[in-house]
């Protein structure tokens, strides 16, 4: 595969140029997004987070038709701007100031809501040394914070919203983009580690702060070949817990998982026979832990083979 | 000039010759206007699968794989259904795209449904609606005004949900609310009802064609207008093949029967210059009596074809909005006496501007969307 | 007492461990059920002519787990459970 050029080639000026108009094309993944809009702060987000990934050419097929623009005069004035896919703006206004936020976001939901030909979990997708681990979660259960700490400290990031599983295997797509964390976990991770970079910092949203993490670091993290699923954990963050990790029943894990797909009803019998191939292939664990450090150290352990069973 | 994805629904041969900018422009008037599937079905049928490259089928199969959990689950559906009917003791008659599927006709093939619609006698809606009831099916939230408008100026009760289930039922008592111009007999719509299924009726083949005729001209909302007008040219294609040439001498008959010579007219006229239908021109001709001046026609031709052209940028006629919005001032003037459409509107505007406070963006509320 | 059917077809996820997946398919609901309810709706899908009386049930469920007497107010209890869950009906 011929190495494409990556959105940091385009640089500063042209990025803009692009914005503005026709779409800034990228790869995620097997997906193209084209990303249109007027917003500084969509730019300089995008300048910085995306710069590693691939360009997609000019006339290409898009999957994902972006703007996030106001939709009028009035709007304008107003700072309120809406969301756009393919033309249809399906949510409601929001004010300028949560653009960056309300992209990344949307940017997800196109994926969640669209698009069968994967079973897909609502899950965080790590990966190391040719080996997925698949995080499915609750929000708040922390693990969009222990997906960002994992790939700060040499793991592979697939994603942080979903695990796609291609039907009758047990394997995961990766479509990496950057980690969104929340409030406290925004200065957790900075603190974790000071070199990690944030993109703009959304304030006031109805989740409170949200910031973005750039989680390419890894080599390879676009590379579109799927990756063979080893774990599933189910991560649970408890304030001075000690670190435990349980196995899962399967039966108990698929339930679990069914539960957070986002697609496992439309796919019908289709879906269930998928799930069983998927979860006859994973060991399922539970994870309970307080420290981040040591939850890193245990999930080393656990996908290089140390766990004892 | 024609969208693209029109052309491509009139001739998919055309298929082999498009470029990765013409599927940028037909993947997006697809998917507004409900047609994934349905491309998927056309295009698999005419064996140009491999001329179609895989990043855009997929966004095809994502529509059909909808389109299949839709078809079983509405088997499913059409069970409980049954089965709360026959306490009130009426039978279970299908409308529209429930029709389609549970008859297996052709527009049902990649269809995508929002709902589902079934025709009742007025005189046991009462207790049809008790059962409903019974069995899980309530009108949700929905304020004092809009349920009076839906139960005495349109023809249905308002929609019902299932709490459990989340399925969406439209229970109607007539196929045109009782003030349009139409003299149309529920009664004898009833009385030729076909069982397509144990248990399971729908409405006469000609009926069928006119309620779809209807529906497409008298309705407001014109963003399935392309799906509706693919409905009919299949149903017209269809019921043809069937019954030859007789089949438009019984629908001519019909139409005049129940006063709805105008909307076949425009039903006619539109699914053939938009989508080609093999319409004999006898037919058309011997409806003219009844079609407006050519000065009219040219205003309706207008008002409509937008209707008909998805909603996109790609292919926008200019004017469009305007066009949309007069055909829904028109669709309520058929409904309502005067006297009373002009406070509706005001009203209906006024809640566009400031619409309801817990519109749904959560994760529930868009897989509800994406279900189309 | 009653005679028993299941409510439709249903495919099952059981790796030994207790508790099973239990998806029917014309509804589309996925449950996760006890190895009792599990060997039930396995013996209403092996039964002949699809239906099983009380009686019968009993015994079945029964010799597979001796010196576990099932009561019938517990079978009863279960089999409303799995009537309200929509998996068995009265034939």
């Amino acid at each position: 595969m011929s190495a494409a050029a990556t959105v940091a080639a385009l640089g500063a000026a042209d990025l803009r140029r692009c914005l503005n108009r026709g779409g800034l094309r990228f790869q995620v993944g097997p997906y193209v997004y084209a990303v249109t809009s007027p917003l500084p702060v969509v730019a300089r987000g995008l300048e910085l987070l995306y710069a590693g990934h691939p360009l997609a050419p000019a006339e290409s097929f898009v999957d994902f038709n972006i703007a996030l623009r106001p939709a009028g005069p009035w709007q304008r004035l107003a700072r309120r701007i809406n969301f756009y896919l393919d033309d249809d703006a399906p949510f409601e206004r929001i004010a300028a100031s949560d653009a960056y936020a309300f992209l990344e976001w949307g940017m997800n939901w196109c994926l969640s809501v669209a698009m069968h030909e994967y079973l897909k979990l609502h899950a965080a997708v790590v990966a190391r040394d040719g080996v997925a681990m698949v995080l499915p979660g609750l929000p708040g259960a922390g693990k969009s914070t222990l997906c960002a700490a994992l790939a700060l400290r040499g793991w592979q990031v697939l994603s942080d919203e979903h695990a796609l599983i291609p039907p009758g295997t047990c394997q995961v797509v990766p479509v990496n983009r950057p980690v969104s964390l929340k409030n406290a976990s925004i200065e957790v991770i900075r603190a974790f580690e000071p070199a990690s970079v944030f993109g703009p910092v959304t304030r006031d949203t109805h989740k409170g702060r949200v910031a973005h993490l750039k989680s390419d670091l890894a080599p390879g993290s676009h590379d579109p070949t799927p990756i063979r699923v080893g774990v599933m954990l189910f991560p649970g963050y408890e304030p001075g817990a000690a670190l435990s990790l349980t196995e899962r029943s399967r039966a108990e894990s698929f339930i679990f998982a069914a539960h957070h797909s986002f697609n496992f009803s439309v796919l019908g019998e289709a879906g269930f026979e998928a799930m069983a191939h998927y979860v006859d292939g994973v060991d399922c664990f539970d994870l309970r832990y307080s420290d981040l450090d040591e939850a890193v150290a245990a999930l080393d352990t656990l996908v290089s083979g140390g766990f004892g069973a | 000039m024609k969208a693209a994805l029109v052309n491509l629904l009139r001739l998919p041969a055309g298929a082999d010759s498009l470029q990765d900018s013409d599927w940028n422009a037909i993947i997006p008037q697809a998917r507004k206007t409900l047609l994934l599937g349905t491309l998927l079905a056309e295009l698999e049928a005419a064996g140009l699968r491999e001329h179609v490259p895989g990043e855009v089928w997929r966004h095809l199969y994502s529509g059909w794989a909808v389109h299949r959990k839709q078809r079983h689950a509405l088997g499913y559906e059409l069970r409980k259904l049954g089965a709360a009917l026959a306490e009130a003791g009426e039978r279970l008659v299908l409308l529209k795209g429930a029709a389609y599927f549970r008859a297996d006709l052709p527009p049902a093939t990649g269809r995508l449904i929002s709902d589902i619609d079934i025709l009742v006698r007025p005189g046991k809606l009462g207790e049809v609606e008790s059962a409903l009831a019974r069995h899980g099916w309530s009108p949700g939230d929905i304020d004092a005004y809009n349920e009076r408008y839906y139960r005495q100026w349109m023809h249905e009760i308002p929609p019902l949900g299932h709490s459990r289930r989340h399925s969406t039922l439209d229970v109607h008592h007539t196929i045109l609310p009782p003030t349009s111009d139409a003299h149309i007999d529920a009664g004898a719509l009833w009385e030729a009802a076909v069982e397509v299924a144990p248990g399971v009726w729908t409405l006469a083949p000609v009926d069928m064609v006119l309620h779809s005729a209807a529906h497409l001209f008298h309705e407001g909302e014109f963003g399935h207008g392309l799906r509706d007008l693919v409905d009919l040219d299949k149903l017209l294609r269809h019921f043809v093949a069937h019954d030859g040439e007789a089949f438009y001498a019984a629908l001519a008959e019909r139409a005049v029967a129940m006063g709805l010579q105008r909307p076949l007219f425009y039903a006619l006229r539109y699914t053939r210059r938009v989508l080609g239908t093999p319409v004999p021109e006898s037919f058309a001709t011997s409806l003219m009596p009844e079609s407006p001046s050519p000065v009219g026609r040219r205003t309706m031709d207008f008002l409509f074809y937008r209707a008909f052209t998805p909603d996109h940028a790609s292919c926008r006629l200019p004017l469009t909005d305007a066009a949309l919005f007069g055909l829904y001032v028109r669709s309520h003037y058929l409904r309502m006496p005067l006297g009373l459409l002009i406070p509706h509107l005001v009203r209906k505007a006024w809640m566009g501007i400031f619409p309801p406070a817990d519109s749904s963006t959560g994760e529930d509320g868009d897989a509800q969307k994406a279900g189309g | 007492m009653s005679v028993w059917r299941l409510a439709g077809p249903v495919r099952f996820y059981d790796r030994g461990e207790g508790p099973v997946v239990c998806y029917a398919i014309d509804s589309g609901d996925t449950h996760l059920i006890n190895p009792l309810a599990s060997r039930l709706l396995g013996a209403l899908a092996s039964a002949a002519e699809a239906t099983m009386a009380e009686p019968q049930l009993l015994a079945t469920l029964s010799a597979g787990s001796p010196g576990e007497a099932l009561s019938l107010s517990e079978l009863q209890s279960l089999l409303s459970d799995l009537a309200a869950a929509d998996l068995v009906l009265v034939a």
